[in-house]
């Protein structure tokens, strides 16, 4: 009995200790990821694994996808309070904004300023990263990095060449936001009338309206959201020049000169009627360059029209996958997931992930590769992207993030539609957002 | 420590076990806690008398089963039957056709199970829709579904169960695409339970999905053995390695690989690169060794699940450079030479067709024109063939047009260049078909006259 007491006792706590900590009992240190990543994004996260677990044998990295950005915001913010969530993640601004509305976030500058877990030789110097990136995760309301590059998007222009060769002797790729109007009516009024371009749409859409207004704003100098002295956030979208801004594109629109996916038929994708021939110009992410791709024509890139050469007016939106890391687990943990995220941001592994995706690698180091500087002379359109967003260092903005800002940002594009499509008078929909988007907020704090 | 207080300790540590180890066993039943009556409008109590397309609720009958998140189904409107392909709302099962993913084909075959054995299939839109047309996803010709089963004929809509959530909560896919709707929340926490219980795509790898090394073979091997049984290889769904030279890019990705035996017999096939630009497989000549899943895609032998990555390469997944600049012929055929199993991936030029006839394809959802198009023809001795431009090909008409209907071409004779395919436009028959020859870029249907 007393053997069998003995036994018992053993095995209870160390069961209950094992359940308690979520040690598996293979002695190892496990890391939980989530993120958003494809089946192939997901084989070239297992490669940089298995080369990771060279220097790390101990540490086993139990990643797992969980859908788009909303959705893994949405889990998140039920694994949290649940304490079920992981040690690391894929996060937008907005949404490490709520997560820090509930403290679960970790604030790397600890690790960056640790003796052990600071960046090594072998990891690269941390200001190899390019700056605006790593800026990003310094833009809370609360003092500190909470979140850290991993791979980078903006929007850029994709054009049908061989149209705009045809038509060279009437239009020619707009680079300003007047031009671009200029060079719609044209294609409009005197290319789409001719019987070989009866089946076309519009000469431009525009992906995501969220963007769209956003960079509008930023470009135009008009309030979207802000920070004041006191560390609040605030939504202030609701104004004149804002409305102003959505009467012109509703013009244009109704002009017939673009659409956004949030009128176009069947809300497809731009992509969807770019690569069918229905549109010559698409504006869209990085991130989706694979889709902008077709043997029918030849597809040409440059950066995003602006409103002037400098300035606001010249700034581009910064998006694309962050990393936060959540106040879970073991010290060894924490440290391992830390050590995890620097590996995966080398210098080969963001250019390897860049490569892949479309996504640009996060680390200045990484475009100075011979390899790298290498594909970016090949005639891939992912390459033609990667070589024309390498020009815009410098030029990215970040909105400011808080409480509620995750909201904001999806209520304001739903406003061009409303609009556009009749749904909404310009002083409904304006209210409506705001109405939504400060309700989502906590301000004052 | 006496026995006695040994005992207390363990009796203890045992009840402080049994709140974990219970976890697992008090699983909540989100599908049987989501009712479609909880979500009907007001005038709306049932889906009787009402359509999908029209009304956002309708009953359906099945027409043909695609996969784990895409179900093709039939509504029946004024005696009239109107296809609906429907893509579920709120999930993304792992990919089970083109591209074959670990725990694809379980996830396929578990909506399969449940819509064989439904008495009663509604569909609906988003609840918060309900009472407005159906409407389609980003690609623009799939329509959103939330599908809603019993196995019960004329089941009250009370009792019937949400399959997407099934789908979910049995962890063959997360939840995705949803944060709008009123049952979010259902499918976030089937999700995350169903995490936590590790069942199926959460448990890890899929025991059937083969990890190992691939099988070492040849073009000629494939498509020998894909000869001998008259419709399938033993090779399929296996992964395989093997060499052969790029010699027609098809599409935006993909591409057609050709290798010869010792006596010069020429073997294709076709690779399906998954919507990636892999450059080794876009550049002509180059001599590639490529590793995959060879599968059997409606008749025809692909390679799919390749990769390739120059920065972090992966000898055992990768494909790789065997030599550039390979040299190579594209043969010209009559149409009874191409009129075998043998031809079928190889590309072939087939010259002076005269357009008899032809087929425009129109997209079930959108009714418009797809694009895509078959032409009838005939040669001079009047074998005939059909030519098919799939949508994402342009084909111009003797006039440098774009051609949208087949009737552009009628009449025309011409040239052209492409891939040897089997079609068979009985699915239920797939061995009774015939040979196609598919155009793979806009260059290679030429108008003679």
């Amino acid at each position: 009995m007393k053997k069998l007491s003995s036994l018992l006792l053993l095995a209870t706590v160390s069961l209950s200790l094992g359940l308690m900590t979520g040690c598996t009992g293979d002695g190892k240190v496990h890391v939980k990821f989530w993120h958003t990543m494809g089946q192939s994004n997901q084989a070239l996260l297992d490669r940089m694994i298995t080369d990771f677990n060279e220097i790390y044998p101990d540490v086993v990295i139990d990643h797992s996808a969980q859908g788009d950005y909303a959705a893994l915001h949405t889990k998140l913010l039920s694994a949290i309070p649940a304490g079920t969530m992981p040690n690391m993640a894929f996060c937008y601004p907005d949404h490490v904004a709520d997560y820090l509305d509930i403290n679960a976030v970790v604030n790397v500058e600890d690790y960056l300023n640790d003796e052990n877990l600071g960046y090594s030789s072998e990891d690269g110097a941390l200001n190899d990263y390019i700056s605006s990136y790593w800026e990003e995760g310094q833009s809370y309301l609360t003092d500190g990095t909470y979140s850290v590059p991993f791979a980078k998007s903006t929007e850029v222009l994709f054009y049908n060449k061989d149209f705009f060769d045809e038509n060279s002797s009437l239009i020619s790729v707009p680079t300003t936001w007047e031009e671009m109007w200029n060079t719609c009516q044209i294609i409009k009024e005197q290319i789409m009338t001719q019987a070989k371009y009866s089946t076309m749409l519009y000469p431009m859409a525009y992906d995501s309206d969220s963007n769209l207004f956003i960079t509008m704003c930023e470009q135009r100098g008009i309030d979207y959201t802000t920070n004041d002295a006191t560390g609040s956030g605030h939504i202030v979208f609701n104004n004149d020049q804002a409305k102003s801004l959505i009467s012109e594109l509703v013009g244009y629109y109704d002009d017939g000169y673009f659409a956004t996916k949030g009128v176009i038929p069947n809300s497809a994708y731009s992509s969807t009627y770019f690569t069918e021939g229905k549109i010559v110009m698409s504006i869209g992410s990085t991130g989706g360059t694979s889709y902008q791709t077709s043997s029918n024509f030849d597809v040409g890139v440059v950066p995003c029209p602006v409103t002037s050469s400098e300035g606001n007016g010249n700034k581009y939106i910064s998006q694309g996958p962050s990393i936060c890391f959540f106040k879970k687990g073991t010290t060894a943990q924490k440290e391992a997931a830390w050590n995890f995220y620097k590996f995966i941001t080398r210098s080969l592994n963001t250019a390897a992930y860049g490569v892949l995706t479309g996504y640009e690698p996060v680390r200045t180091s990484a475009y100075e590769l011979p390899s790298y500087q290498s594909y970016l002379s090949t005639d891939v359109l992912q390459a033609k992207v990667s070589a024309c967003t390498s020009t815009l260092e410098g030029r990215y903005f970040n909105s400011p993030v808080f409480y509620g800002s995750a909201t904001a940002r999806d209520v304001v594009g739903e406003i061009f539609a409303n609009v556009a499509l009749g749904t909404k008078t310009l002083d409904g929909a304006f209210a409506d957002a705001y109405v939504t988007a400060t309700a989502a907020c906590k301000t004052g704090k | 420590m006496d026995k006695k207080n040994k005992l207390i300790l363990a009796l203890g540590a045992i009840v402080l076990a049994v709140p974990f180890l219970n976890a697992c066993n008090n699983s909540i039943d989100y599908v049987s806690q989501c009712h479609l009556s909880d979500y009907l409008p007001t005038g709306i109590t049932s889906y009787e008398n009402h359509t999908f397309l029209d009304d956002g609720i309708g009953l359906v009958t099945i027409q043909k089963y695609v996969d784990g998140d895409t179900t093709h189904f039939l509504q029946v409107e004024d005696g009239t039957q109107r296809l609906v392909k429907a893509r579920y709302l709120g999930i993304d099962t792992p990919e089970s056709t083109g591209q074959i993913e670990p725990w694809g084909k379980k996830a396929s075959a578990f909506t399969k199970s449940k819509l064989e054995t439904a008495q009663t299939i509604v569909l609906t839109t988003d609840v918060t829709e309900i009472g407005s047309a159906a409407t389609v996803d980003s690609t623009g010709s799939r329509y959103k579904a939330f599908v809603w089963i019993s196995t019960k004929a004329n089941c009250p809509v009370e009792d019937l169960k949400l399959l997407n959530l099934w789908i979910v909560q049995e962890g063959y896919s997360t939840g995705k695409g949803i944060s709008d709707s009123t049952l979010e929340s259902f499918f976030t926490n089937a999700d995350l339970q169903a995490q936590e219980e590790q069942i199926h795509i959460w448990a890890g790898d899929d025991p059937d999905f083969y990890t190992g090394p691939a099988t070492p073979t040849t073009l000629q091997e494939l498509a020998e053995t894909f000869e001998e049984d008259g419709s399938e290889s033993s090779f399929n769904g296996a992964s395989v390695s093997f060499e052969g030279i790029v010699y027609k890019l098809s599409g935006d990705y993909d591409a057609y690989l050709y290798d010869t035996d010792t006596e010069g017999n020429k073997y294709g096939i076709y690779v399906f690169a998954g919507y990636k630009s892999y450059s080794p497989l876009r550049t002509l000549g180059n001599r590639l060794k490529v590793i995959g899943t060879y599968t059997i895609y409606y008749g025809n032998p692909q390679l799919t699940n390749v990769s390739y990555n120059a920065f972090l390469p992966e000898e055992s997944t990768d494909m790789s450079i065997i030599s550039t600049g390979n040299q190579f012929t594209i043969d010209t055929m009559t149409i009874n030479e191409i009129n075998t199993r043998e031809a079928v991936n190889m590309v072939y030029t087939i010259n002076n067709l005269t357009v008899y006839d032809g087929y425009t394809e129109i997209d079930s959802t959108t009714l418009v024109p797809s694009g895509a198009l078959t032409l009838r023809c005939n040669d001079a001795n009047q074998n005939q063939i059909s030519v098919r431009i799939p949508e994402d090909v342009w084909a111009y008409d003797s006039n440098n047009n774009r051609a949208d209907d087949w009737a552009d071409f009628d009449g025309s004779v011409i040239n052209i260049t492409g891939a040897i395919n089997f079609y068979a436009p009985d699915e239920e028959n797939p061995n009774t078909g015939y040979y196609q020859i598919k155009l793979c870029a806009s260059a290679d249907l030429v108008v003679v006259s």
